[in-house]
């Protein structure tokens, strides 16, 4: 039966689309976004005489010092008639020449039912067994011996993008048979622009024990020497709702799939499937916050320590249909992956099959993601709450 | 068998599409400059929902709603060398099966999922539902919606397949309708008498339960992950008897609402 699910965003939530917006697409106005419709402004523009050489040339030649509400002025461009939409800047103090733009269906906002699925699964995956959870480990070694044996033989050998398909298909089987089949997440309503911000994300990086900034020079202690990722945003507070249909099949399996009813431990007996859900990603969720907490209490992150610490009260009020999890852009890759339960010595392993990426196995992952607001430590992106509400109503 | 046509029911409504649309084409190869799964299209290049993706899709549901997927009851349409999977609808020679009824059966030998060899050809009858391909109402997708679209008609949606290990992306791109195209849909109930047993409205009945087990369902691609949710709108059912196939009579207009949720019938 299909009940409708009501996702509240708790901390600054961010589901990147594959473009992002440039310079030349965005004015600032104050503590405001403009997006431009280039499109619409070059149509509202031919009469305009030397607009386009104006435009085309500086973007030719200095696209970063292109200034797109210089050439509105000088042209008296009635720019209402060529936004797309205005969104607030949250204590953005440095914005980049790029802006990460939110995924959007015909230019409206939303939670794509995938980026929930994806992270549900994620955070199922988390709460695994920890039999079941060595398997990543044992694919990791296999990923791991097979790129050495590559490597001798001068081949590339394994992708980093399928290590996990041995575990994943030994665990959740061949997709045909997944109990994945057996769960439903549409995408959500569309989000109100007024309820979306521009938000400041920076990168903190541990180097010698110490929290730095990480920017392309190199690492700095002062937090405003950072780099700035500017990305859209829906804001806290904000509620989508959307549907998600649980089959039985999901937990208790059929012929076809096993289900997932004996995968994780520590769970209490079984009374429904929503409950059960609930219950597998939360207990995921508890493990993964606690060890954020260790990390950033060790570098005296006191305001992430506090952030998370209002997460876990929550987590701990939860009614049985509820559950908290983490989505989205600029996650960080425990949130991704079961490298939380890794031995030290797999992210020496990891080293080798991802070659491309930097790993430290000393200490992996060195960096997280971190919201600004004003110049100073604001939050971690990401965390929703979810509500999985009575049968279907039919209003979305 | 002695069958009479009594008369048509006939469903005219919109499909609204309240998450995006994935219906694919089919076809896999790949044009320079072209999308990776592709939506179909009809001879214009708008997209559309062909009727088989509607009756295919509500077939199936109906199957499971009416306890008709058990081994002994399915037939295998399309078999994999392996055993394994393949293709199988439910399809048996038991004249009061609604599925079978309502959305018909084939001629000719079947091999039946647990193995055994069936013939159904003695209770083939024509087949009562007919589904009309739907036709995208252009106006749905407004100028608004256009200005922010990939291609004329649809937009490219991207996503990613995460490693549980690496956490690398293995990145995906599909065409879908974007949600709030509407199309113009057509359902056709033959209202027959078989055998001296006039139909009634059994089968039109049957047919808005399998609207609303899609309602609550998906159609196309990609709908345990948000694609697919649709909506039946502004609904009316006419009937015609036949006797209004042979005189000026009109149809006449028995049920009709903005919602399916809002039938009474």
């Amino acid at each position: 039966m299909s009940k409708t699910y009501e996702v509240e965003v708790l901390t600054p939530l961010v589901i990147g689309s594959q473009d992002k917006l440039q310079s030349f697409e965005f004015i600032k106005e104050g503590d405001f976004l403009r997006v431009i419709n280039f499109d619409k402004l070059f149509e509202m523009s031919i009469s305009k005489e030397g607009l386009i050489d104006t435009i085309t040339h500086a973007l030719e030649t200095n696209p970063r010092g292109f200034r797109l509400d210089d050439v509105v002025k000088k042209y008296a461009i009635d720019v209402d008639k060529c936004t797309r939409y205005k969104i607030k800047l949250d204590g953005v103090r440095s914005l980049p020449n790029e802006v990460v733009s939110f995924v959007k269906s015909a230019g409206r906002a939303y939670i794509p039912g995938a980026s929930l699925k994806g992270a549900v699964r994620s955070f199922l995956t988390k709460a695994l067994k920890s039999t079941l959870l060595k398997q990543y480990e044992n694919a990791l070694s296999s990923a791991y011996e097979k790129k050495i044996k590559a490597i001798d033989q001068r081949r590339n050998g394994v992708s980093p993008q399928e290590v996990d398909d041995a575990a994943e298909v030994n665990i959740f089987f061949q997709s045909y048979f997944s109990p994945f089949k057996f769960l439903q997440i549409s995408d959500t309503e569309f989000v109100l622009y007024e309820n979306m911000s521009g938000y400041e994300i920076k990168v903190l990086n541990i180097c010698d024990n110490k929290v730095k900034w990480y920017n392309r020079r190199g690492n700095f202690d002062d937090p405003q020497c950072g780099l700035s990722i500017v990305a859209e945003g829906i804001n806290p507070l904000t509620k989508l709702k959307g549907i998600i249909k649980v089959g039985d099949g999901f937990v208790l399996g059929n012929e076809a799939t096993g289900g997932l009813k004996d995968k994780f431990v520590n769970i209490a007996s079984y009374k429904n499937c929503i409950e059960f859900l609930a219950e597998v990603i939360n207990s995921a969720t508890e493990k993964y916050i606690s060890s954020e907490i260790e990390f950033y209490s060790k570098y005296k992150l006191t305001q992430i320590v506090a952030e998370y610490r209002k997460l876990i009260g929550i987590l701990k009020g939860l009614a049985p249909n509820q559950f908290l999890i983490q989505l989205g852009f600029s996650t960080g890759y425990y949130s991704k992956t079961v490298g939380m339960f890794f031995e030290k010595e797999s992210f020496a392993k990891l080293k080798v099959v991802d070659n491309n990426s930097k790993i430290y196995p000393e200490l992996f992952p060195k960096t997280r993601r971190v919201v600004f607001k004003s110049g100073n430590i604001s939050t971690i992106p990401g965390w929703v709450k979810v509500t999985i509400g009575e049968e279907m109503l039919k209003d979305f | 068998m002695d069958v009479i046509l009594k008369g048509k029911y006939i469903v005219k409504c919109k499909i609204k599409a309240v998450t995006g649309l994935h219906i694919g084409e089919g076809n896999n190869s790949l044009e320079i400059g072209g999308i990776d799964n592709a939506v179909v299209k009809d001879a214009e290049g708008k997209p559309y929902i062909p009727g088989s993706s509607l009756k295919g899709k509500m077939r199936s549901l109906m199957e499971f709603a009416e306890g008709k997927v058990k081994d002994e009851l399915l037939v295998v349409t399309k078999g994999e060398r392996d055993g394994t999977s393949g293709i199988h609808i439910h399809i048996c020679g038991d004249e009061d099966c609604v599925v079978c009824g309502l959305f018909g059966r084939n001629h000719g030998k079947h091999k039946l999922k647990n193995g055994e060899e069936r013939d159904f050809t003695d209770a083939v009858l024509p087949t009562r539902l007919i589904v009309r391909d739907a036709k995208l109402i252009k106006k749905s997708i407004t100028d608004k919606m256009k200005e922010n679209l990939d291609l004329e008609w649809t937009e490219v949606k991207f996503e990613n397949n995460i490693d549980r290990i690496t956490s690398k992306a293995n990145p995906r791109q599909s065409e879908r309708v974007p949600a709030g195209a509407e199309f113009e849909a057509e359902f056709v109930v033959n209202r027959l008498k078989v055998d001296g047993e006039d139909d009634g409205d059994l089968y039109i009945k049957k047919l808005i339960q399998a609207m609303r087990l899609l309602e609550d369902d998906y159609l196309g691609g990609q709908g345990t992950r948000g694609n697919g949710k649709v909506q039946f709108v502004d609904i009316k059912i006419f009937y015609k008897d036949r006797d209004a196939y042979f005189t000026q009579k009109q149809p006449q207009v028995i049920a009709e609402a903005a919602a399916l949720k809002n039938l009474q019938f």
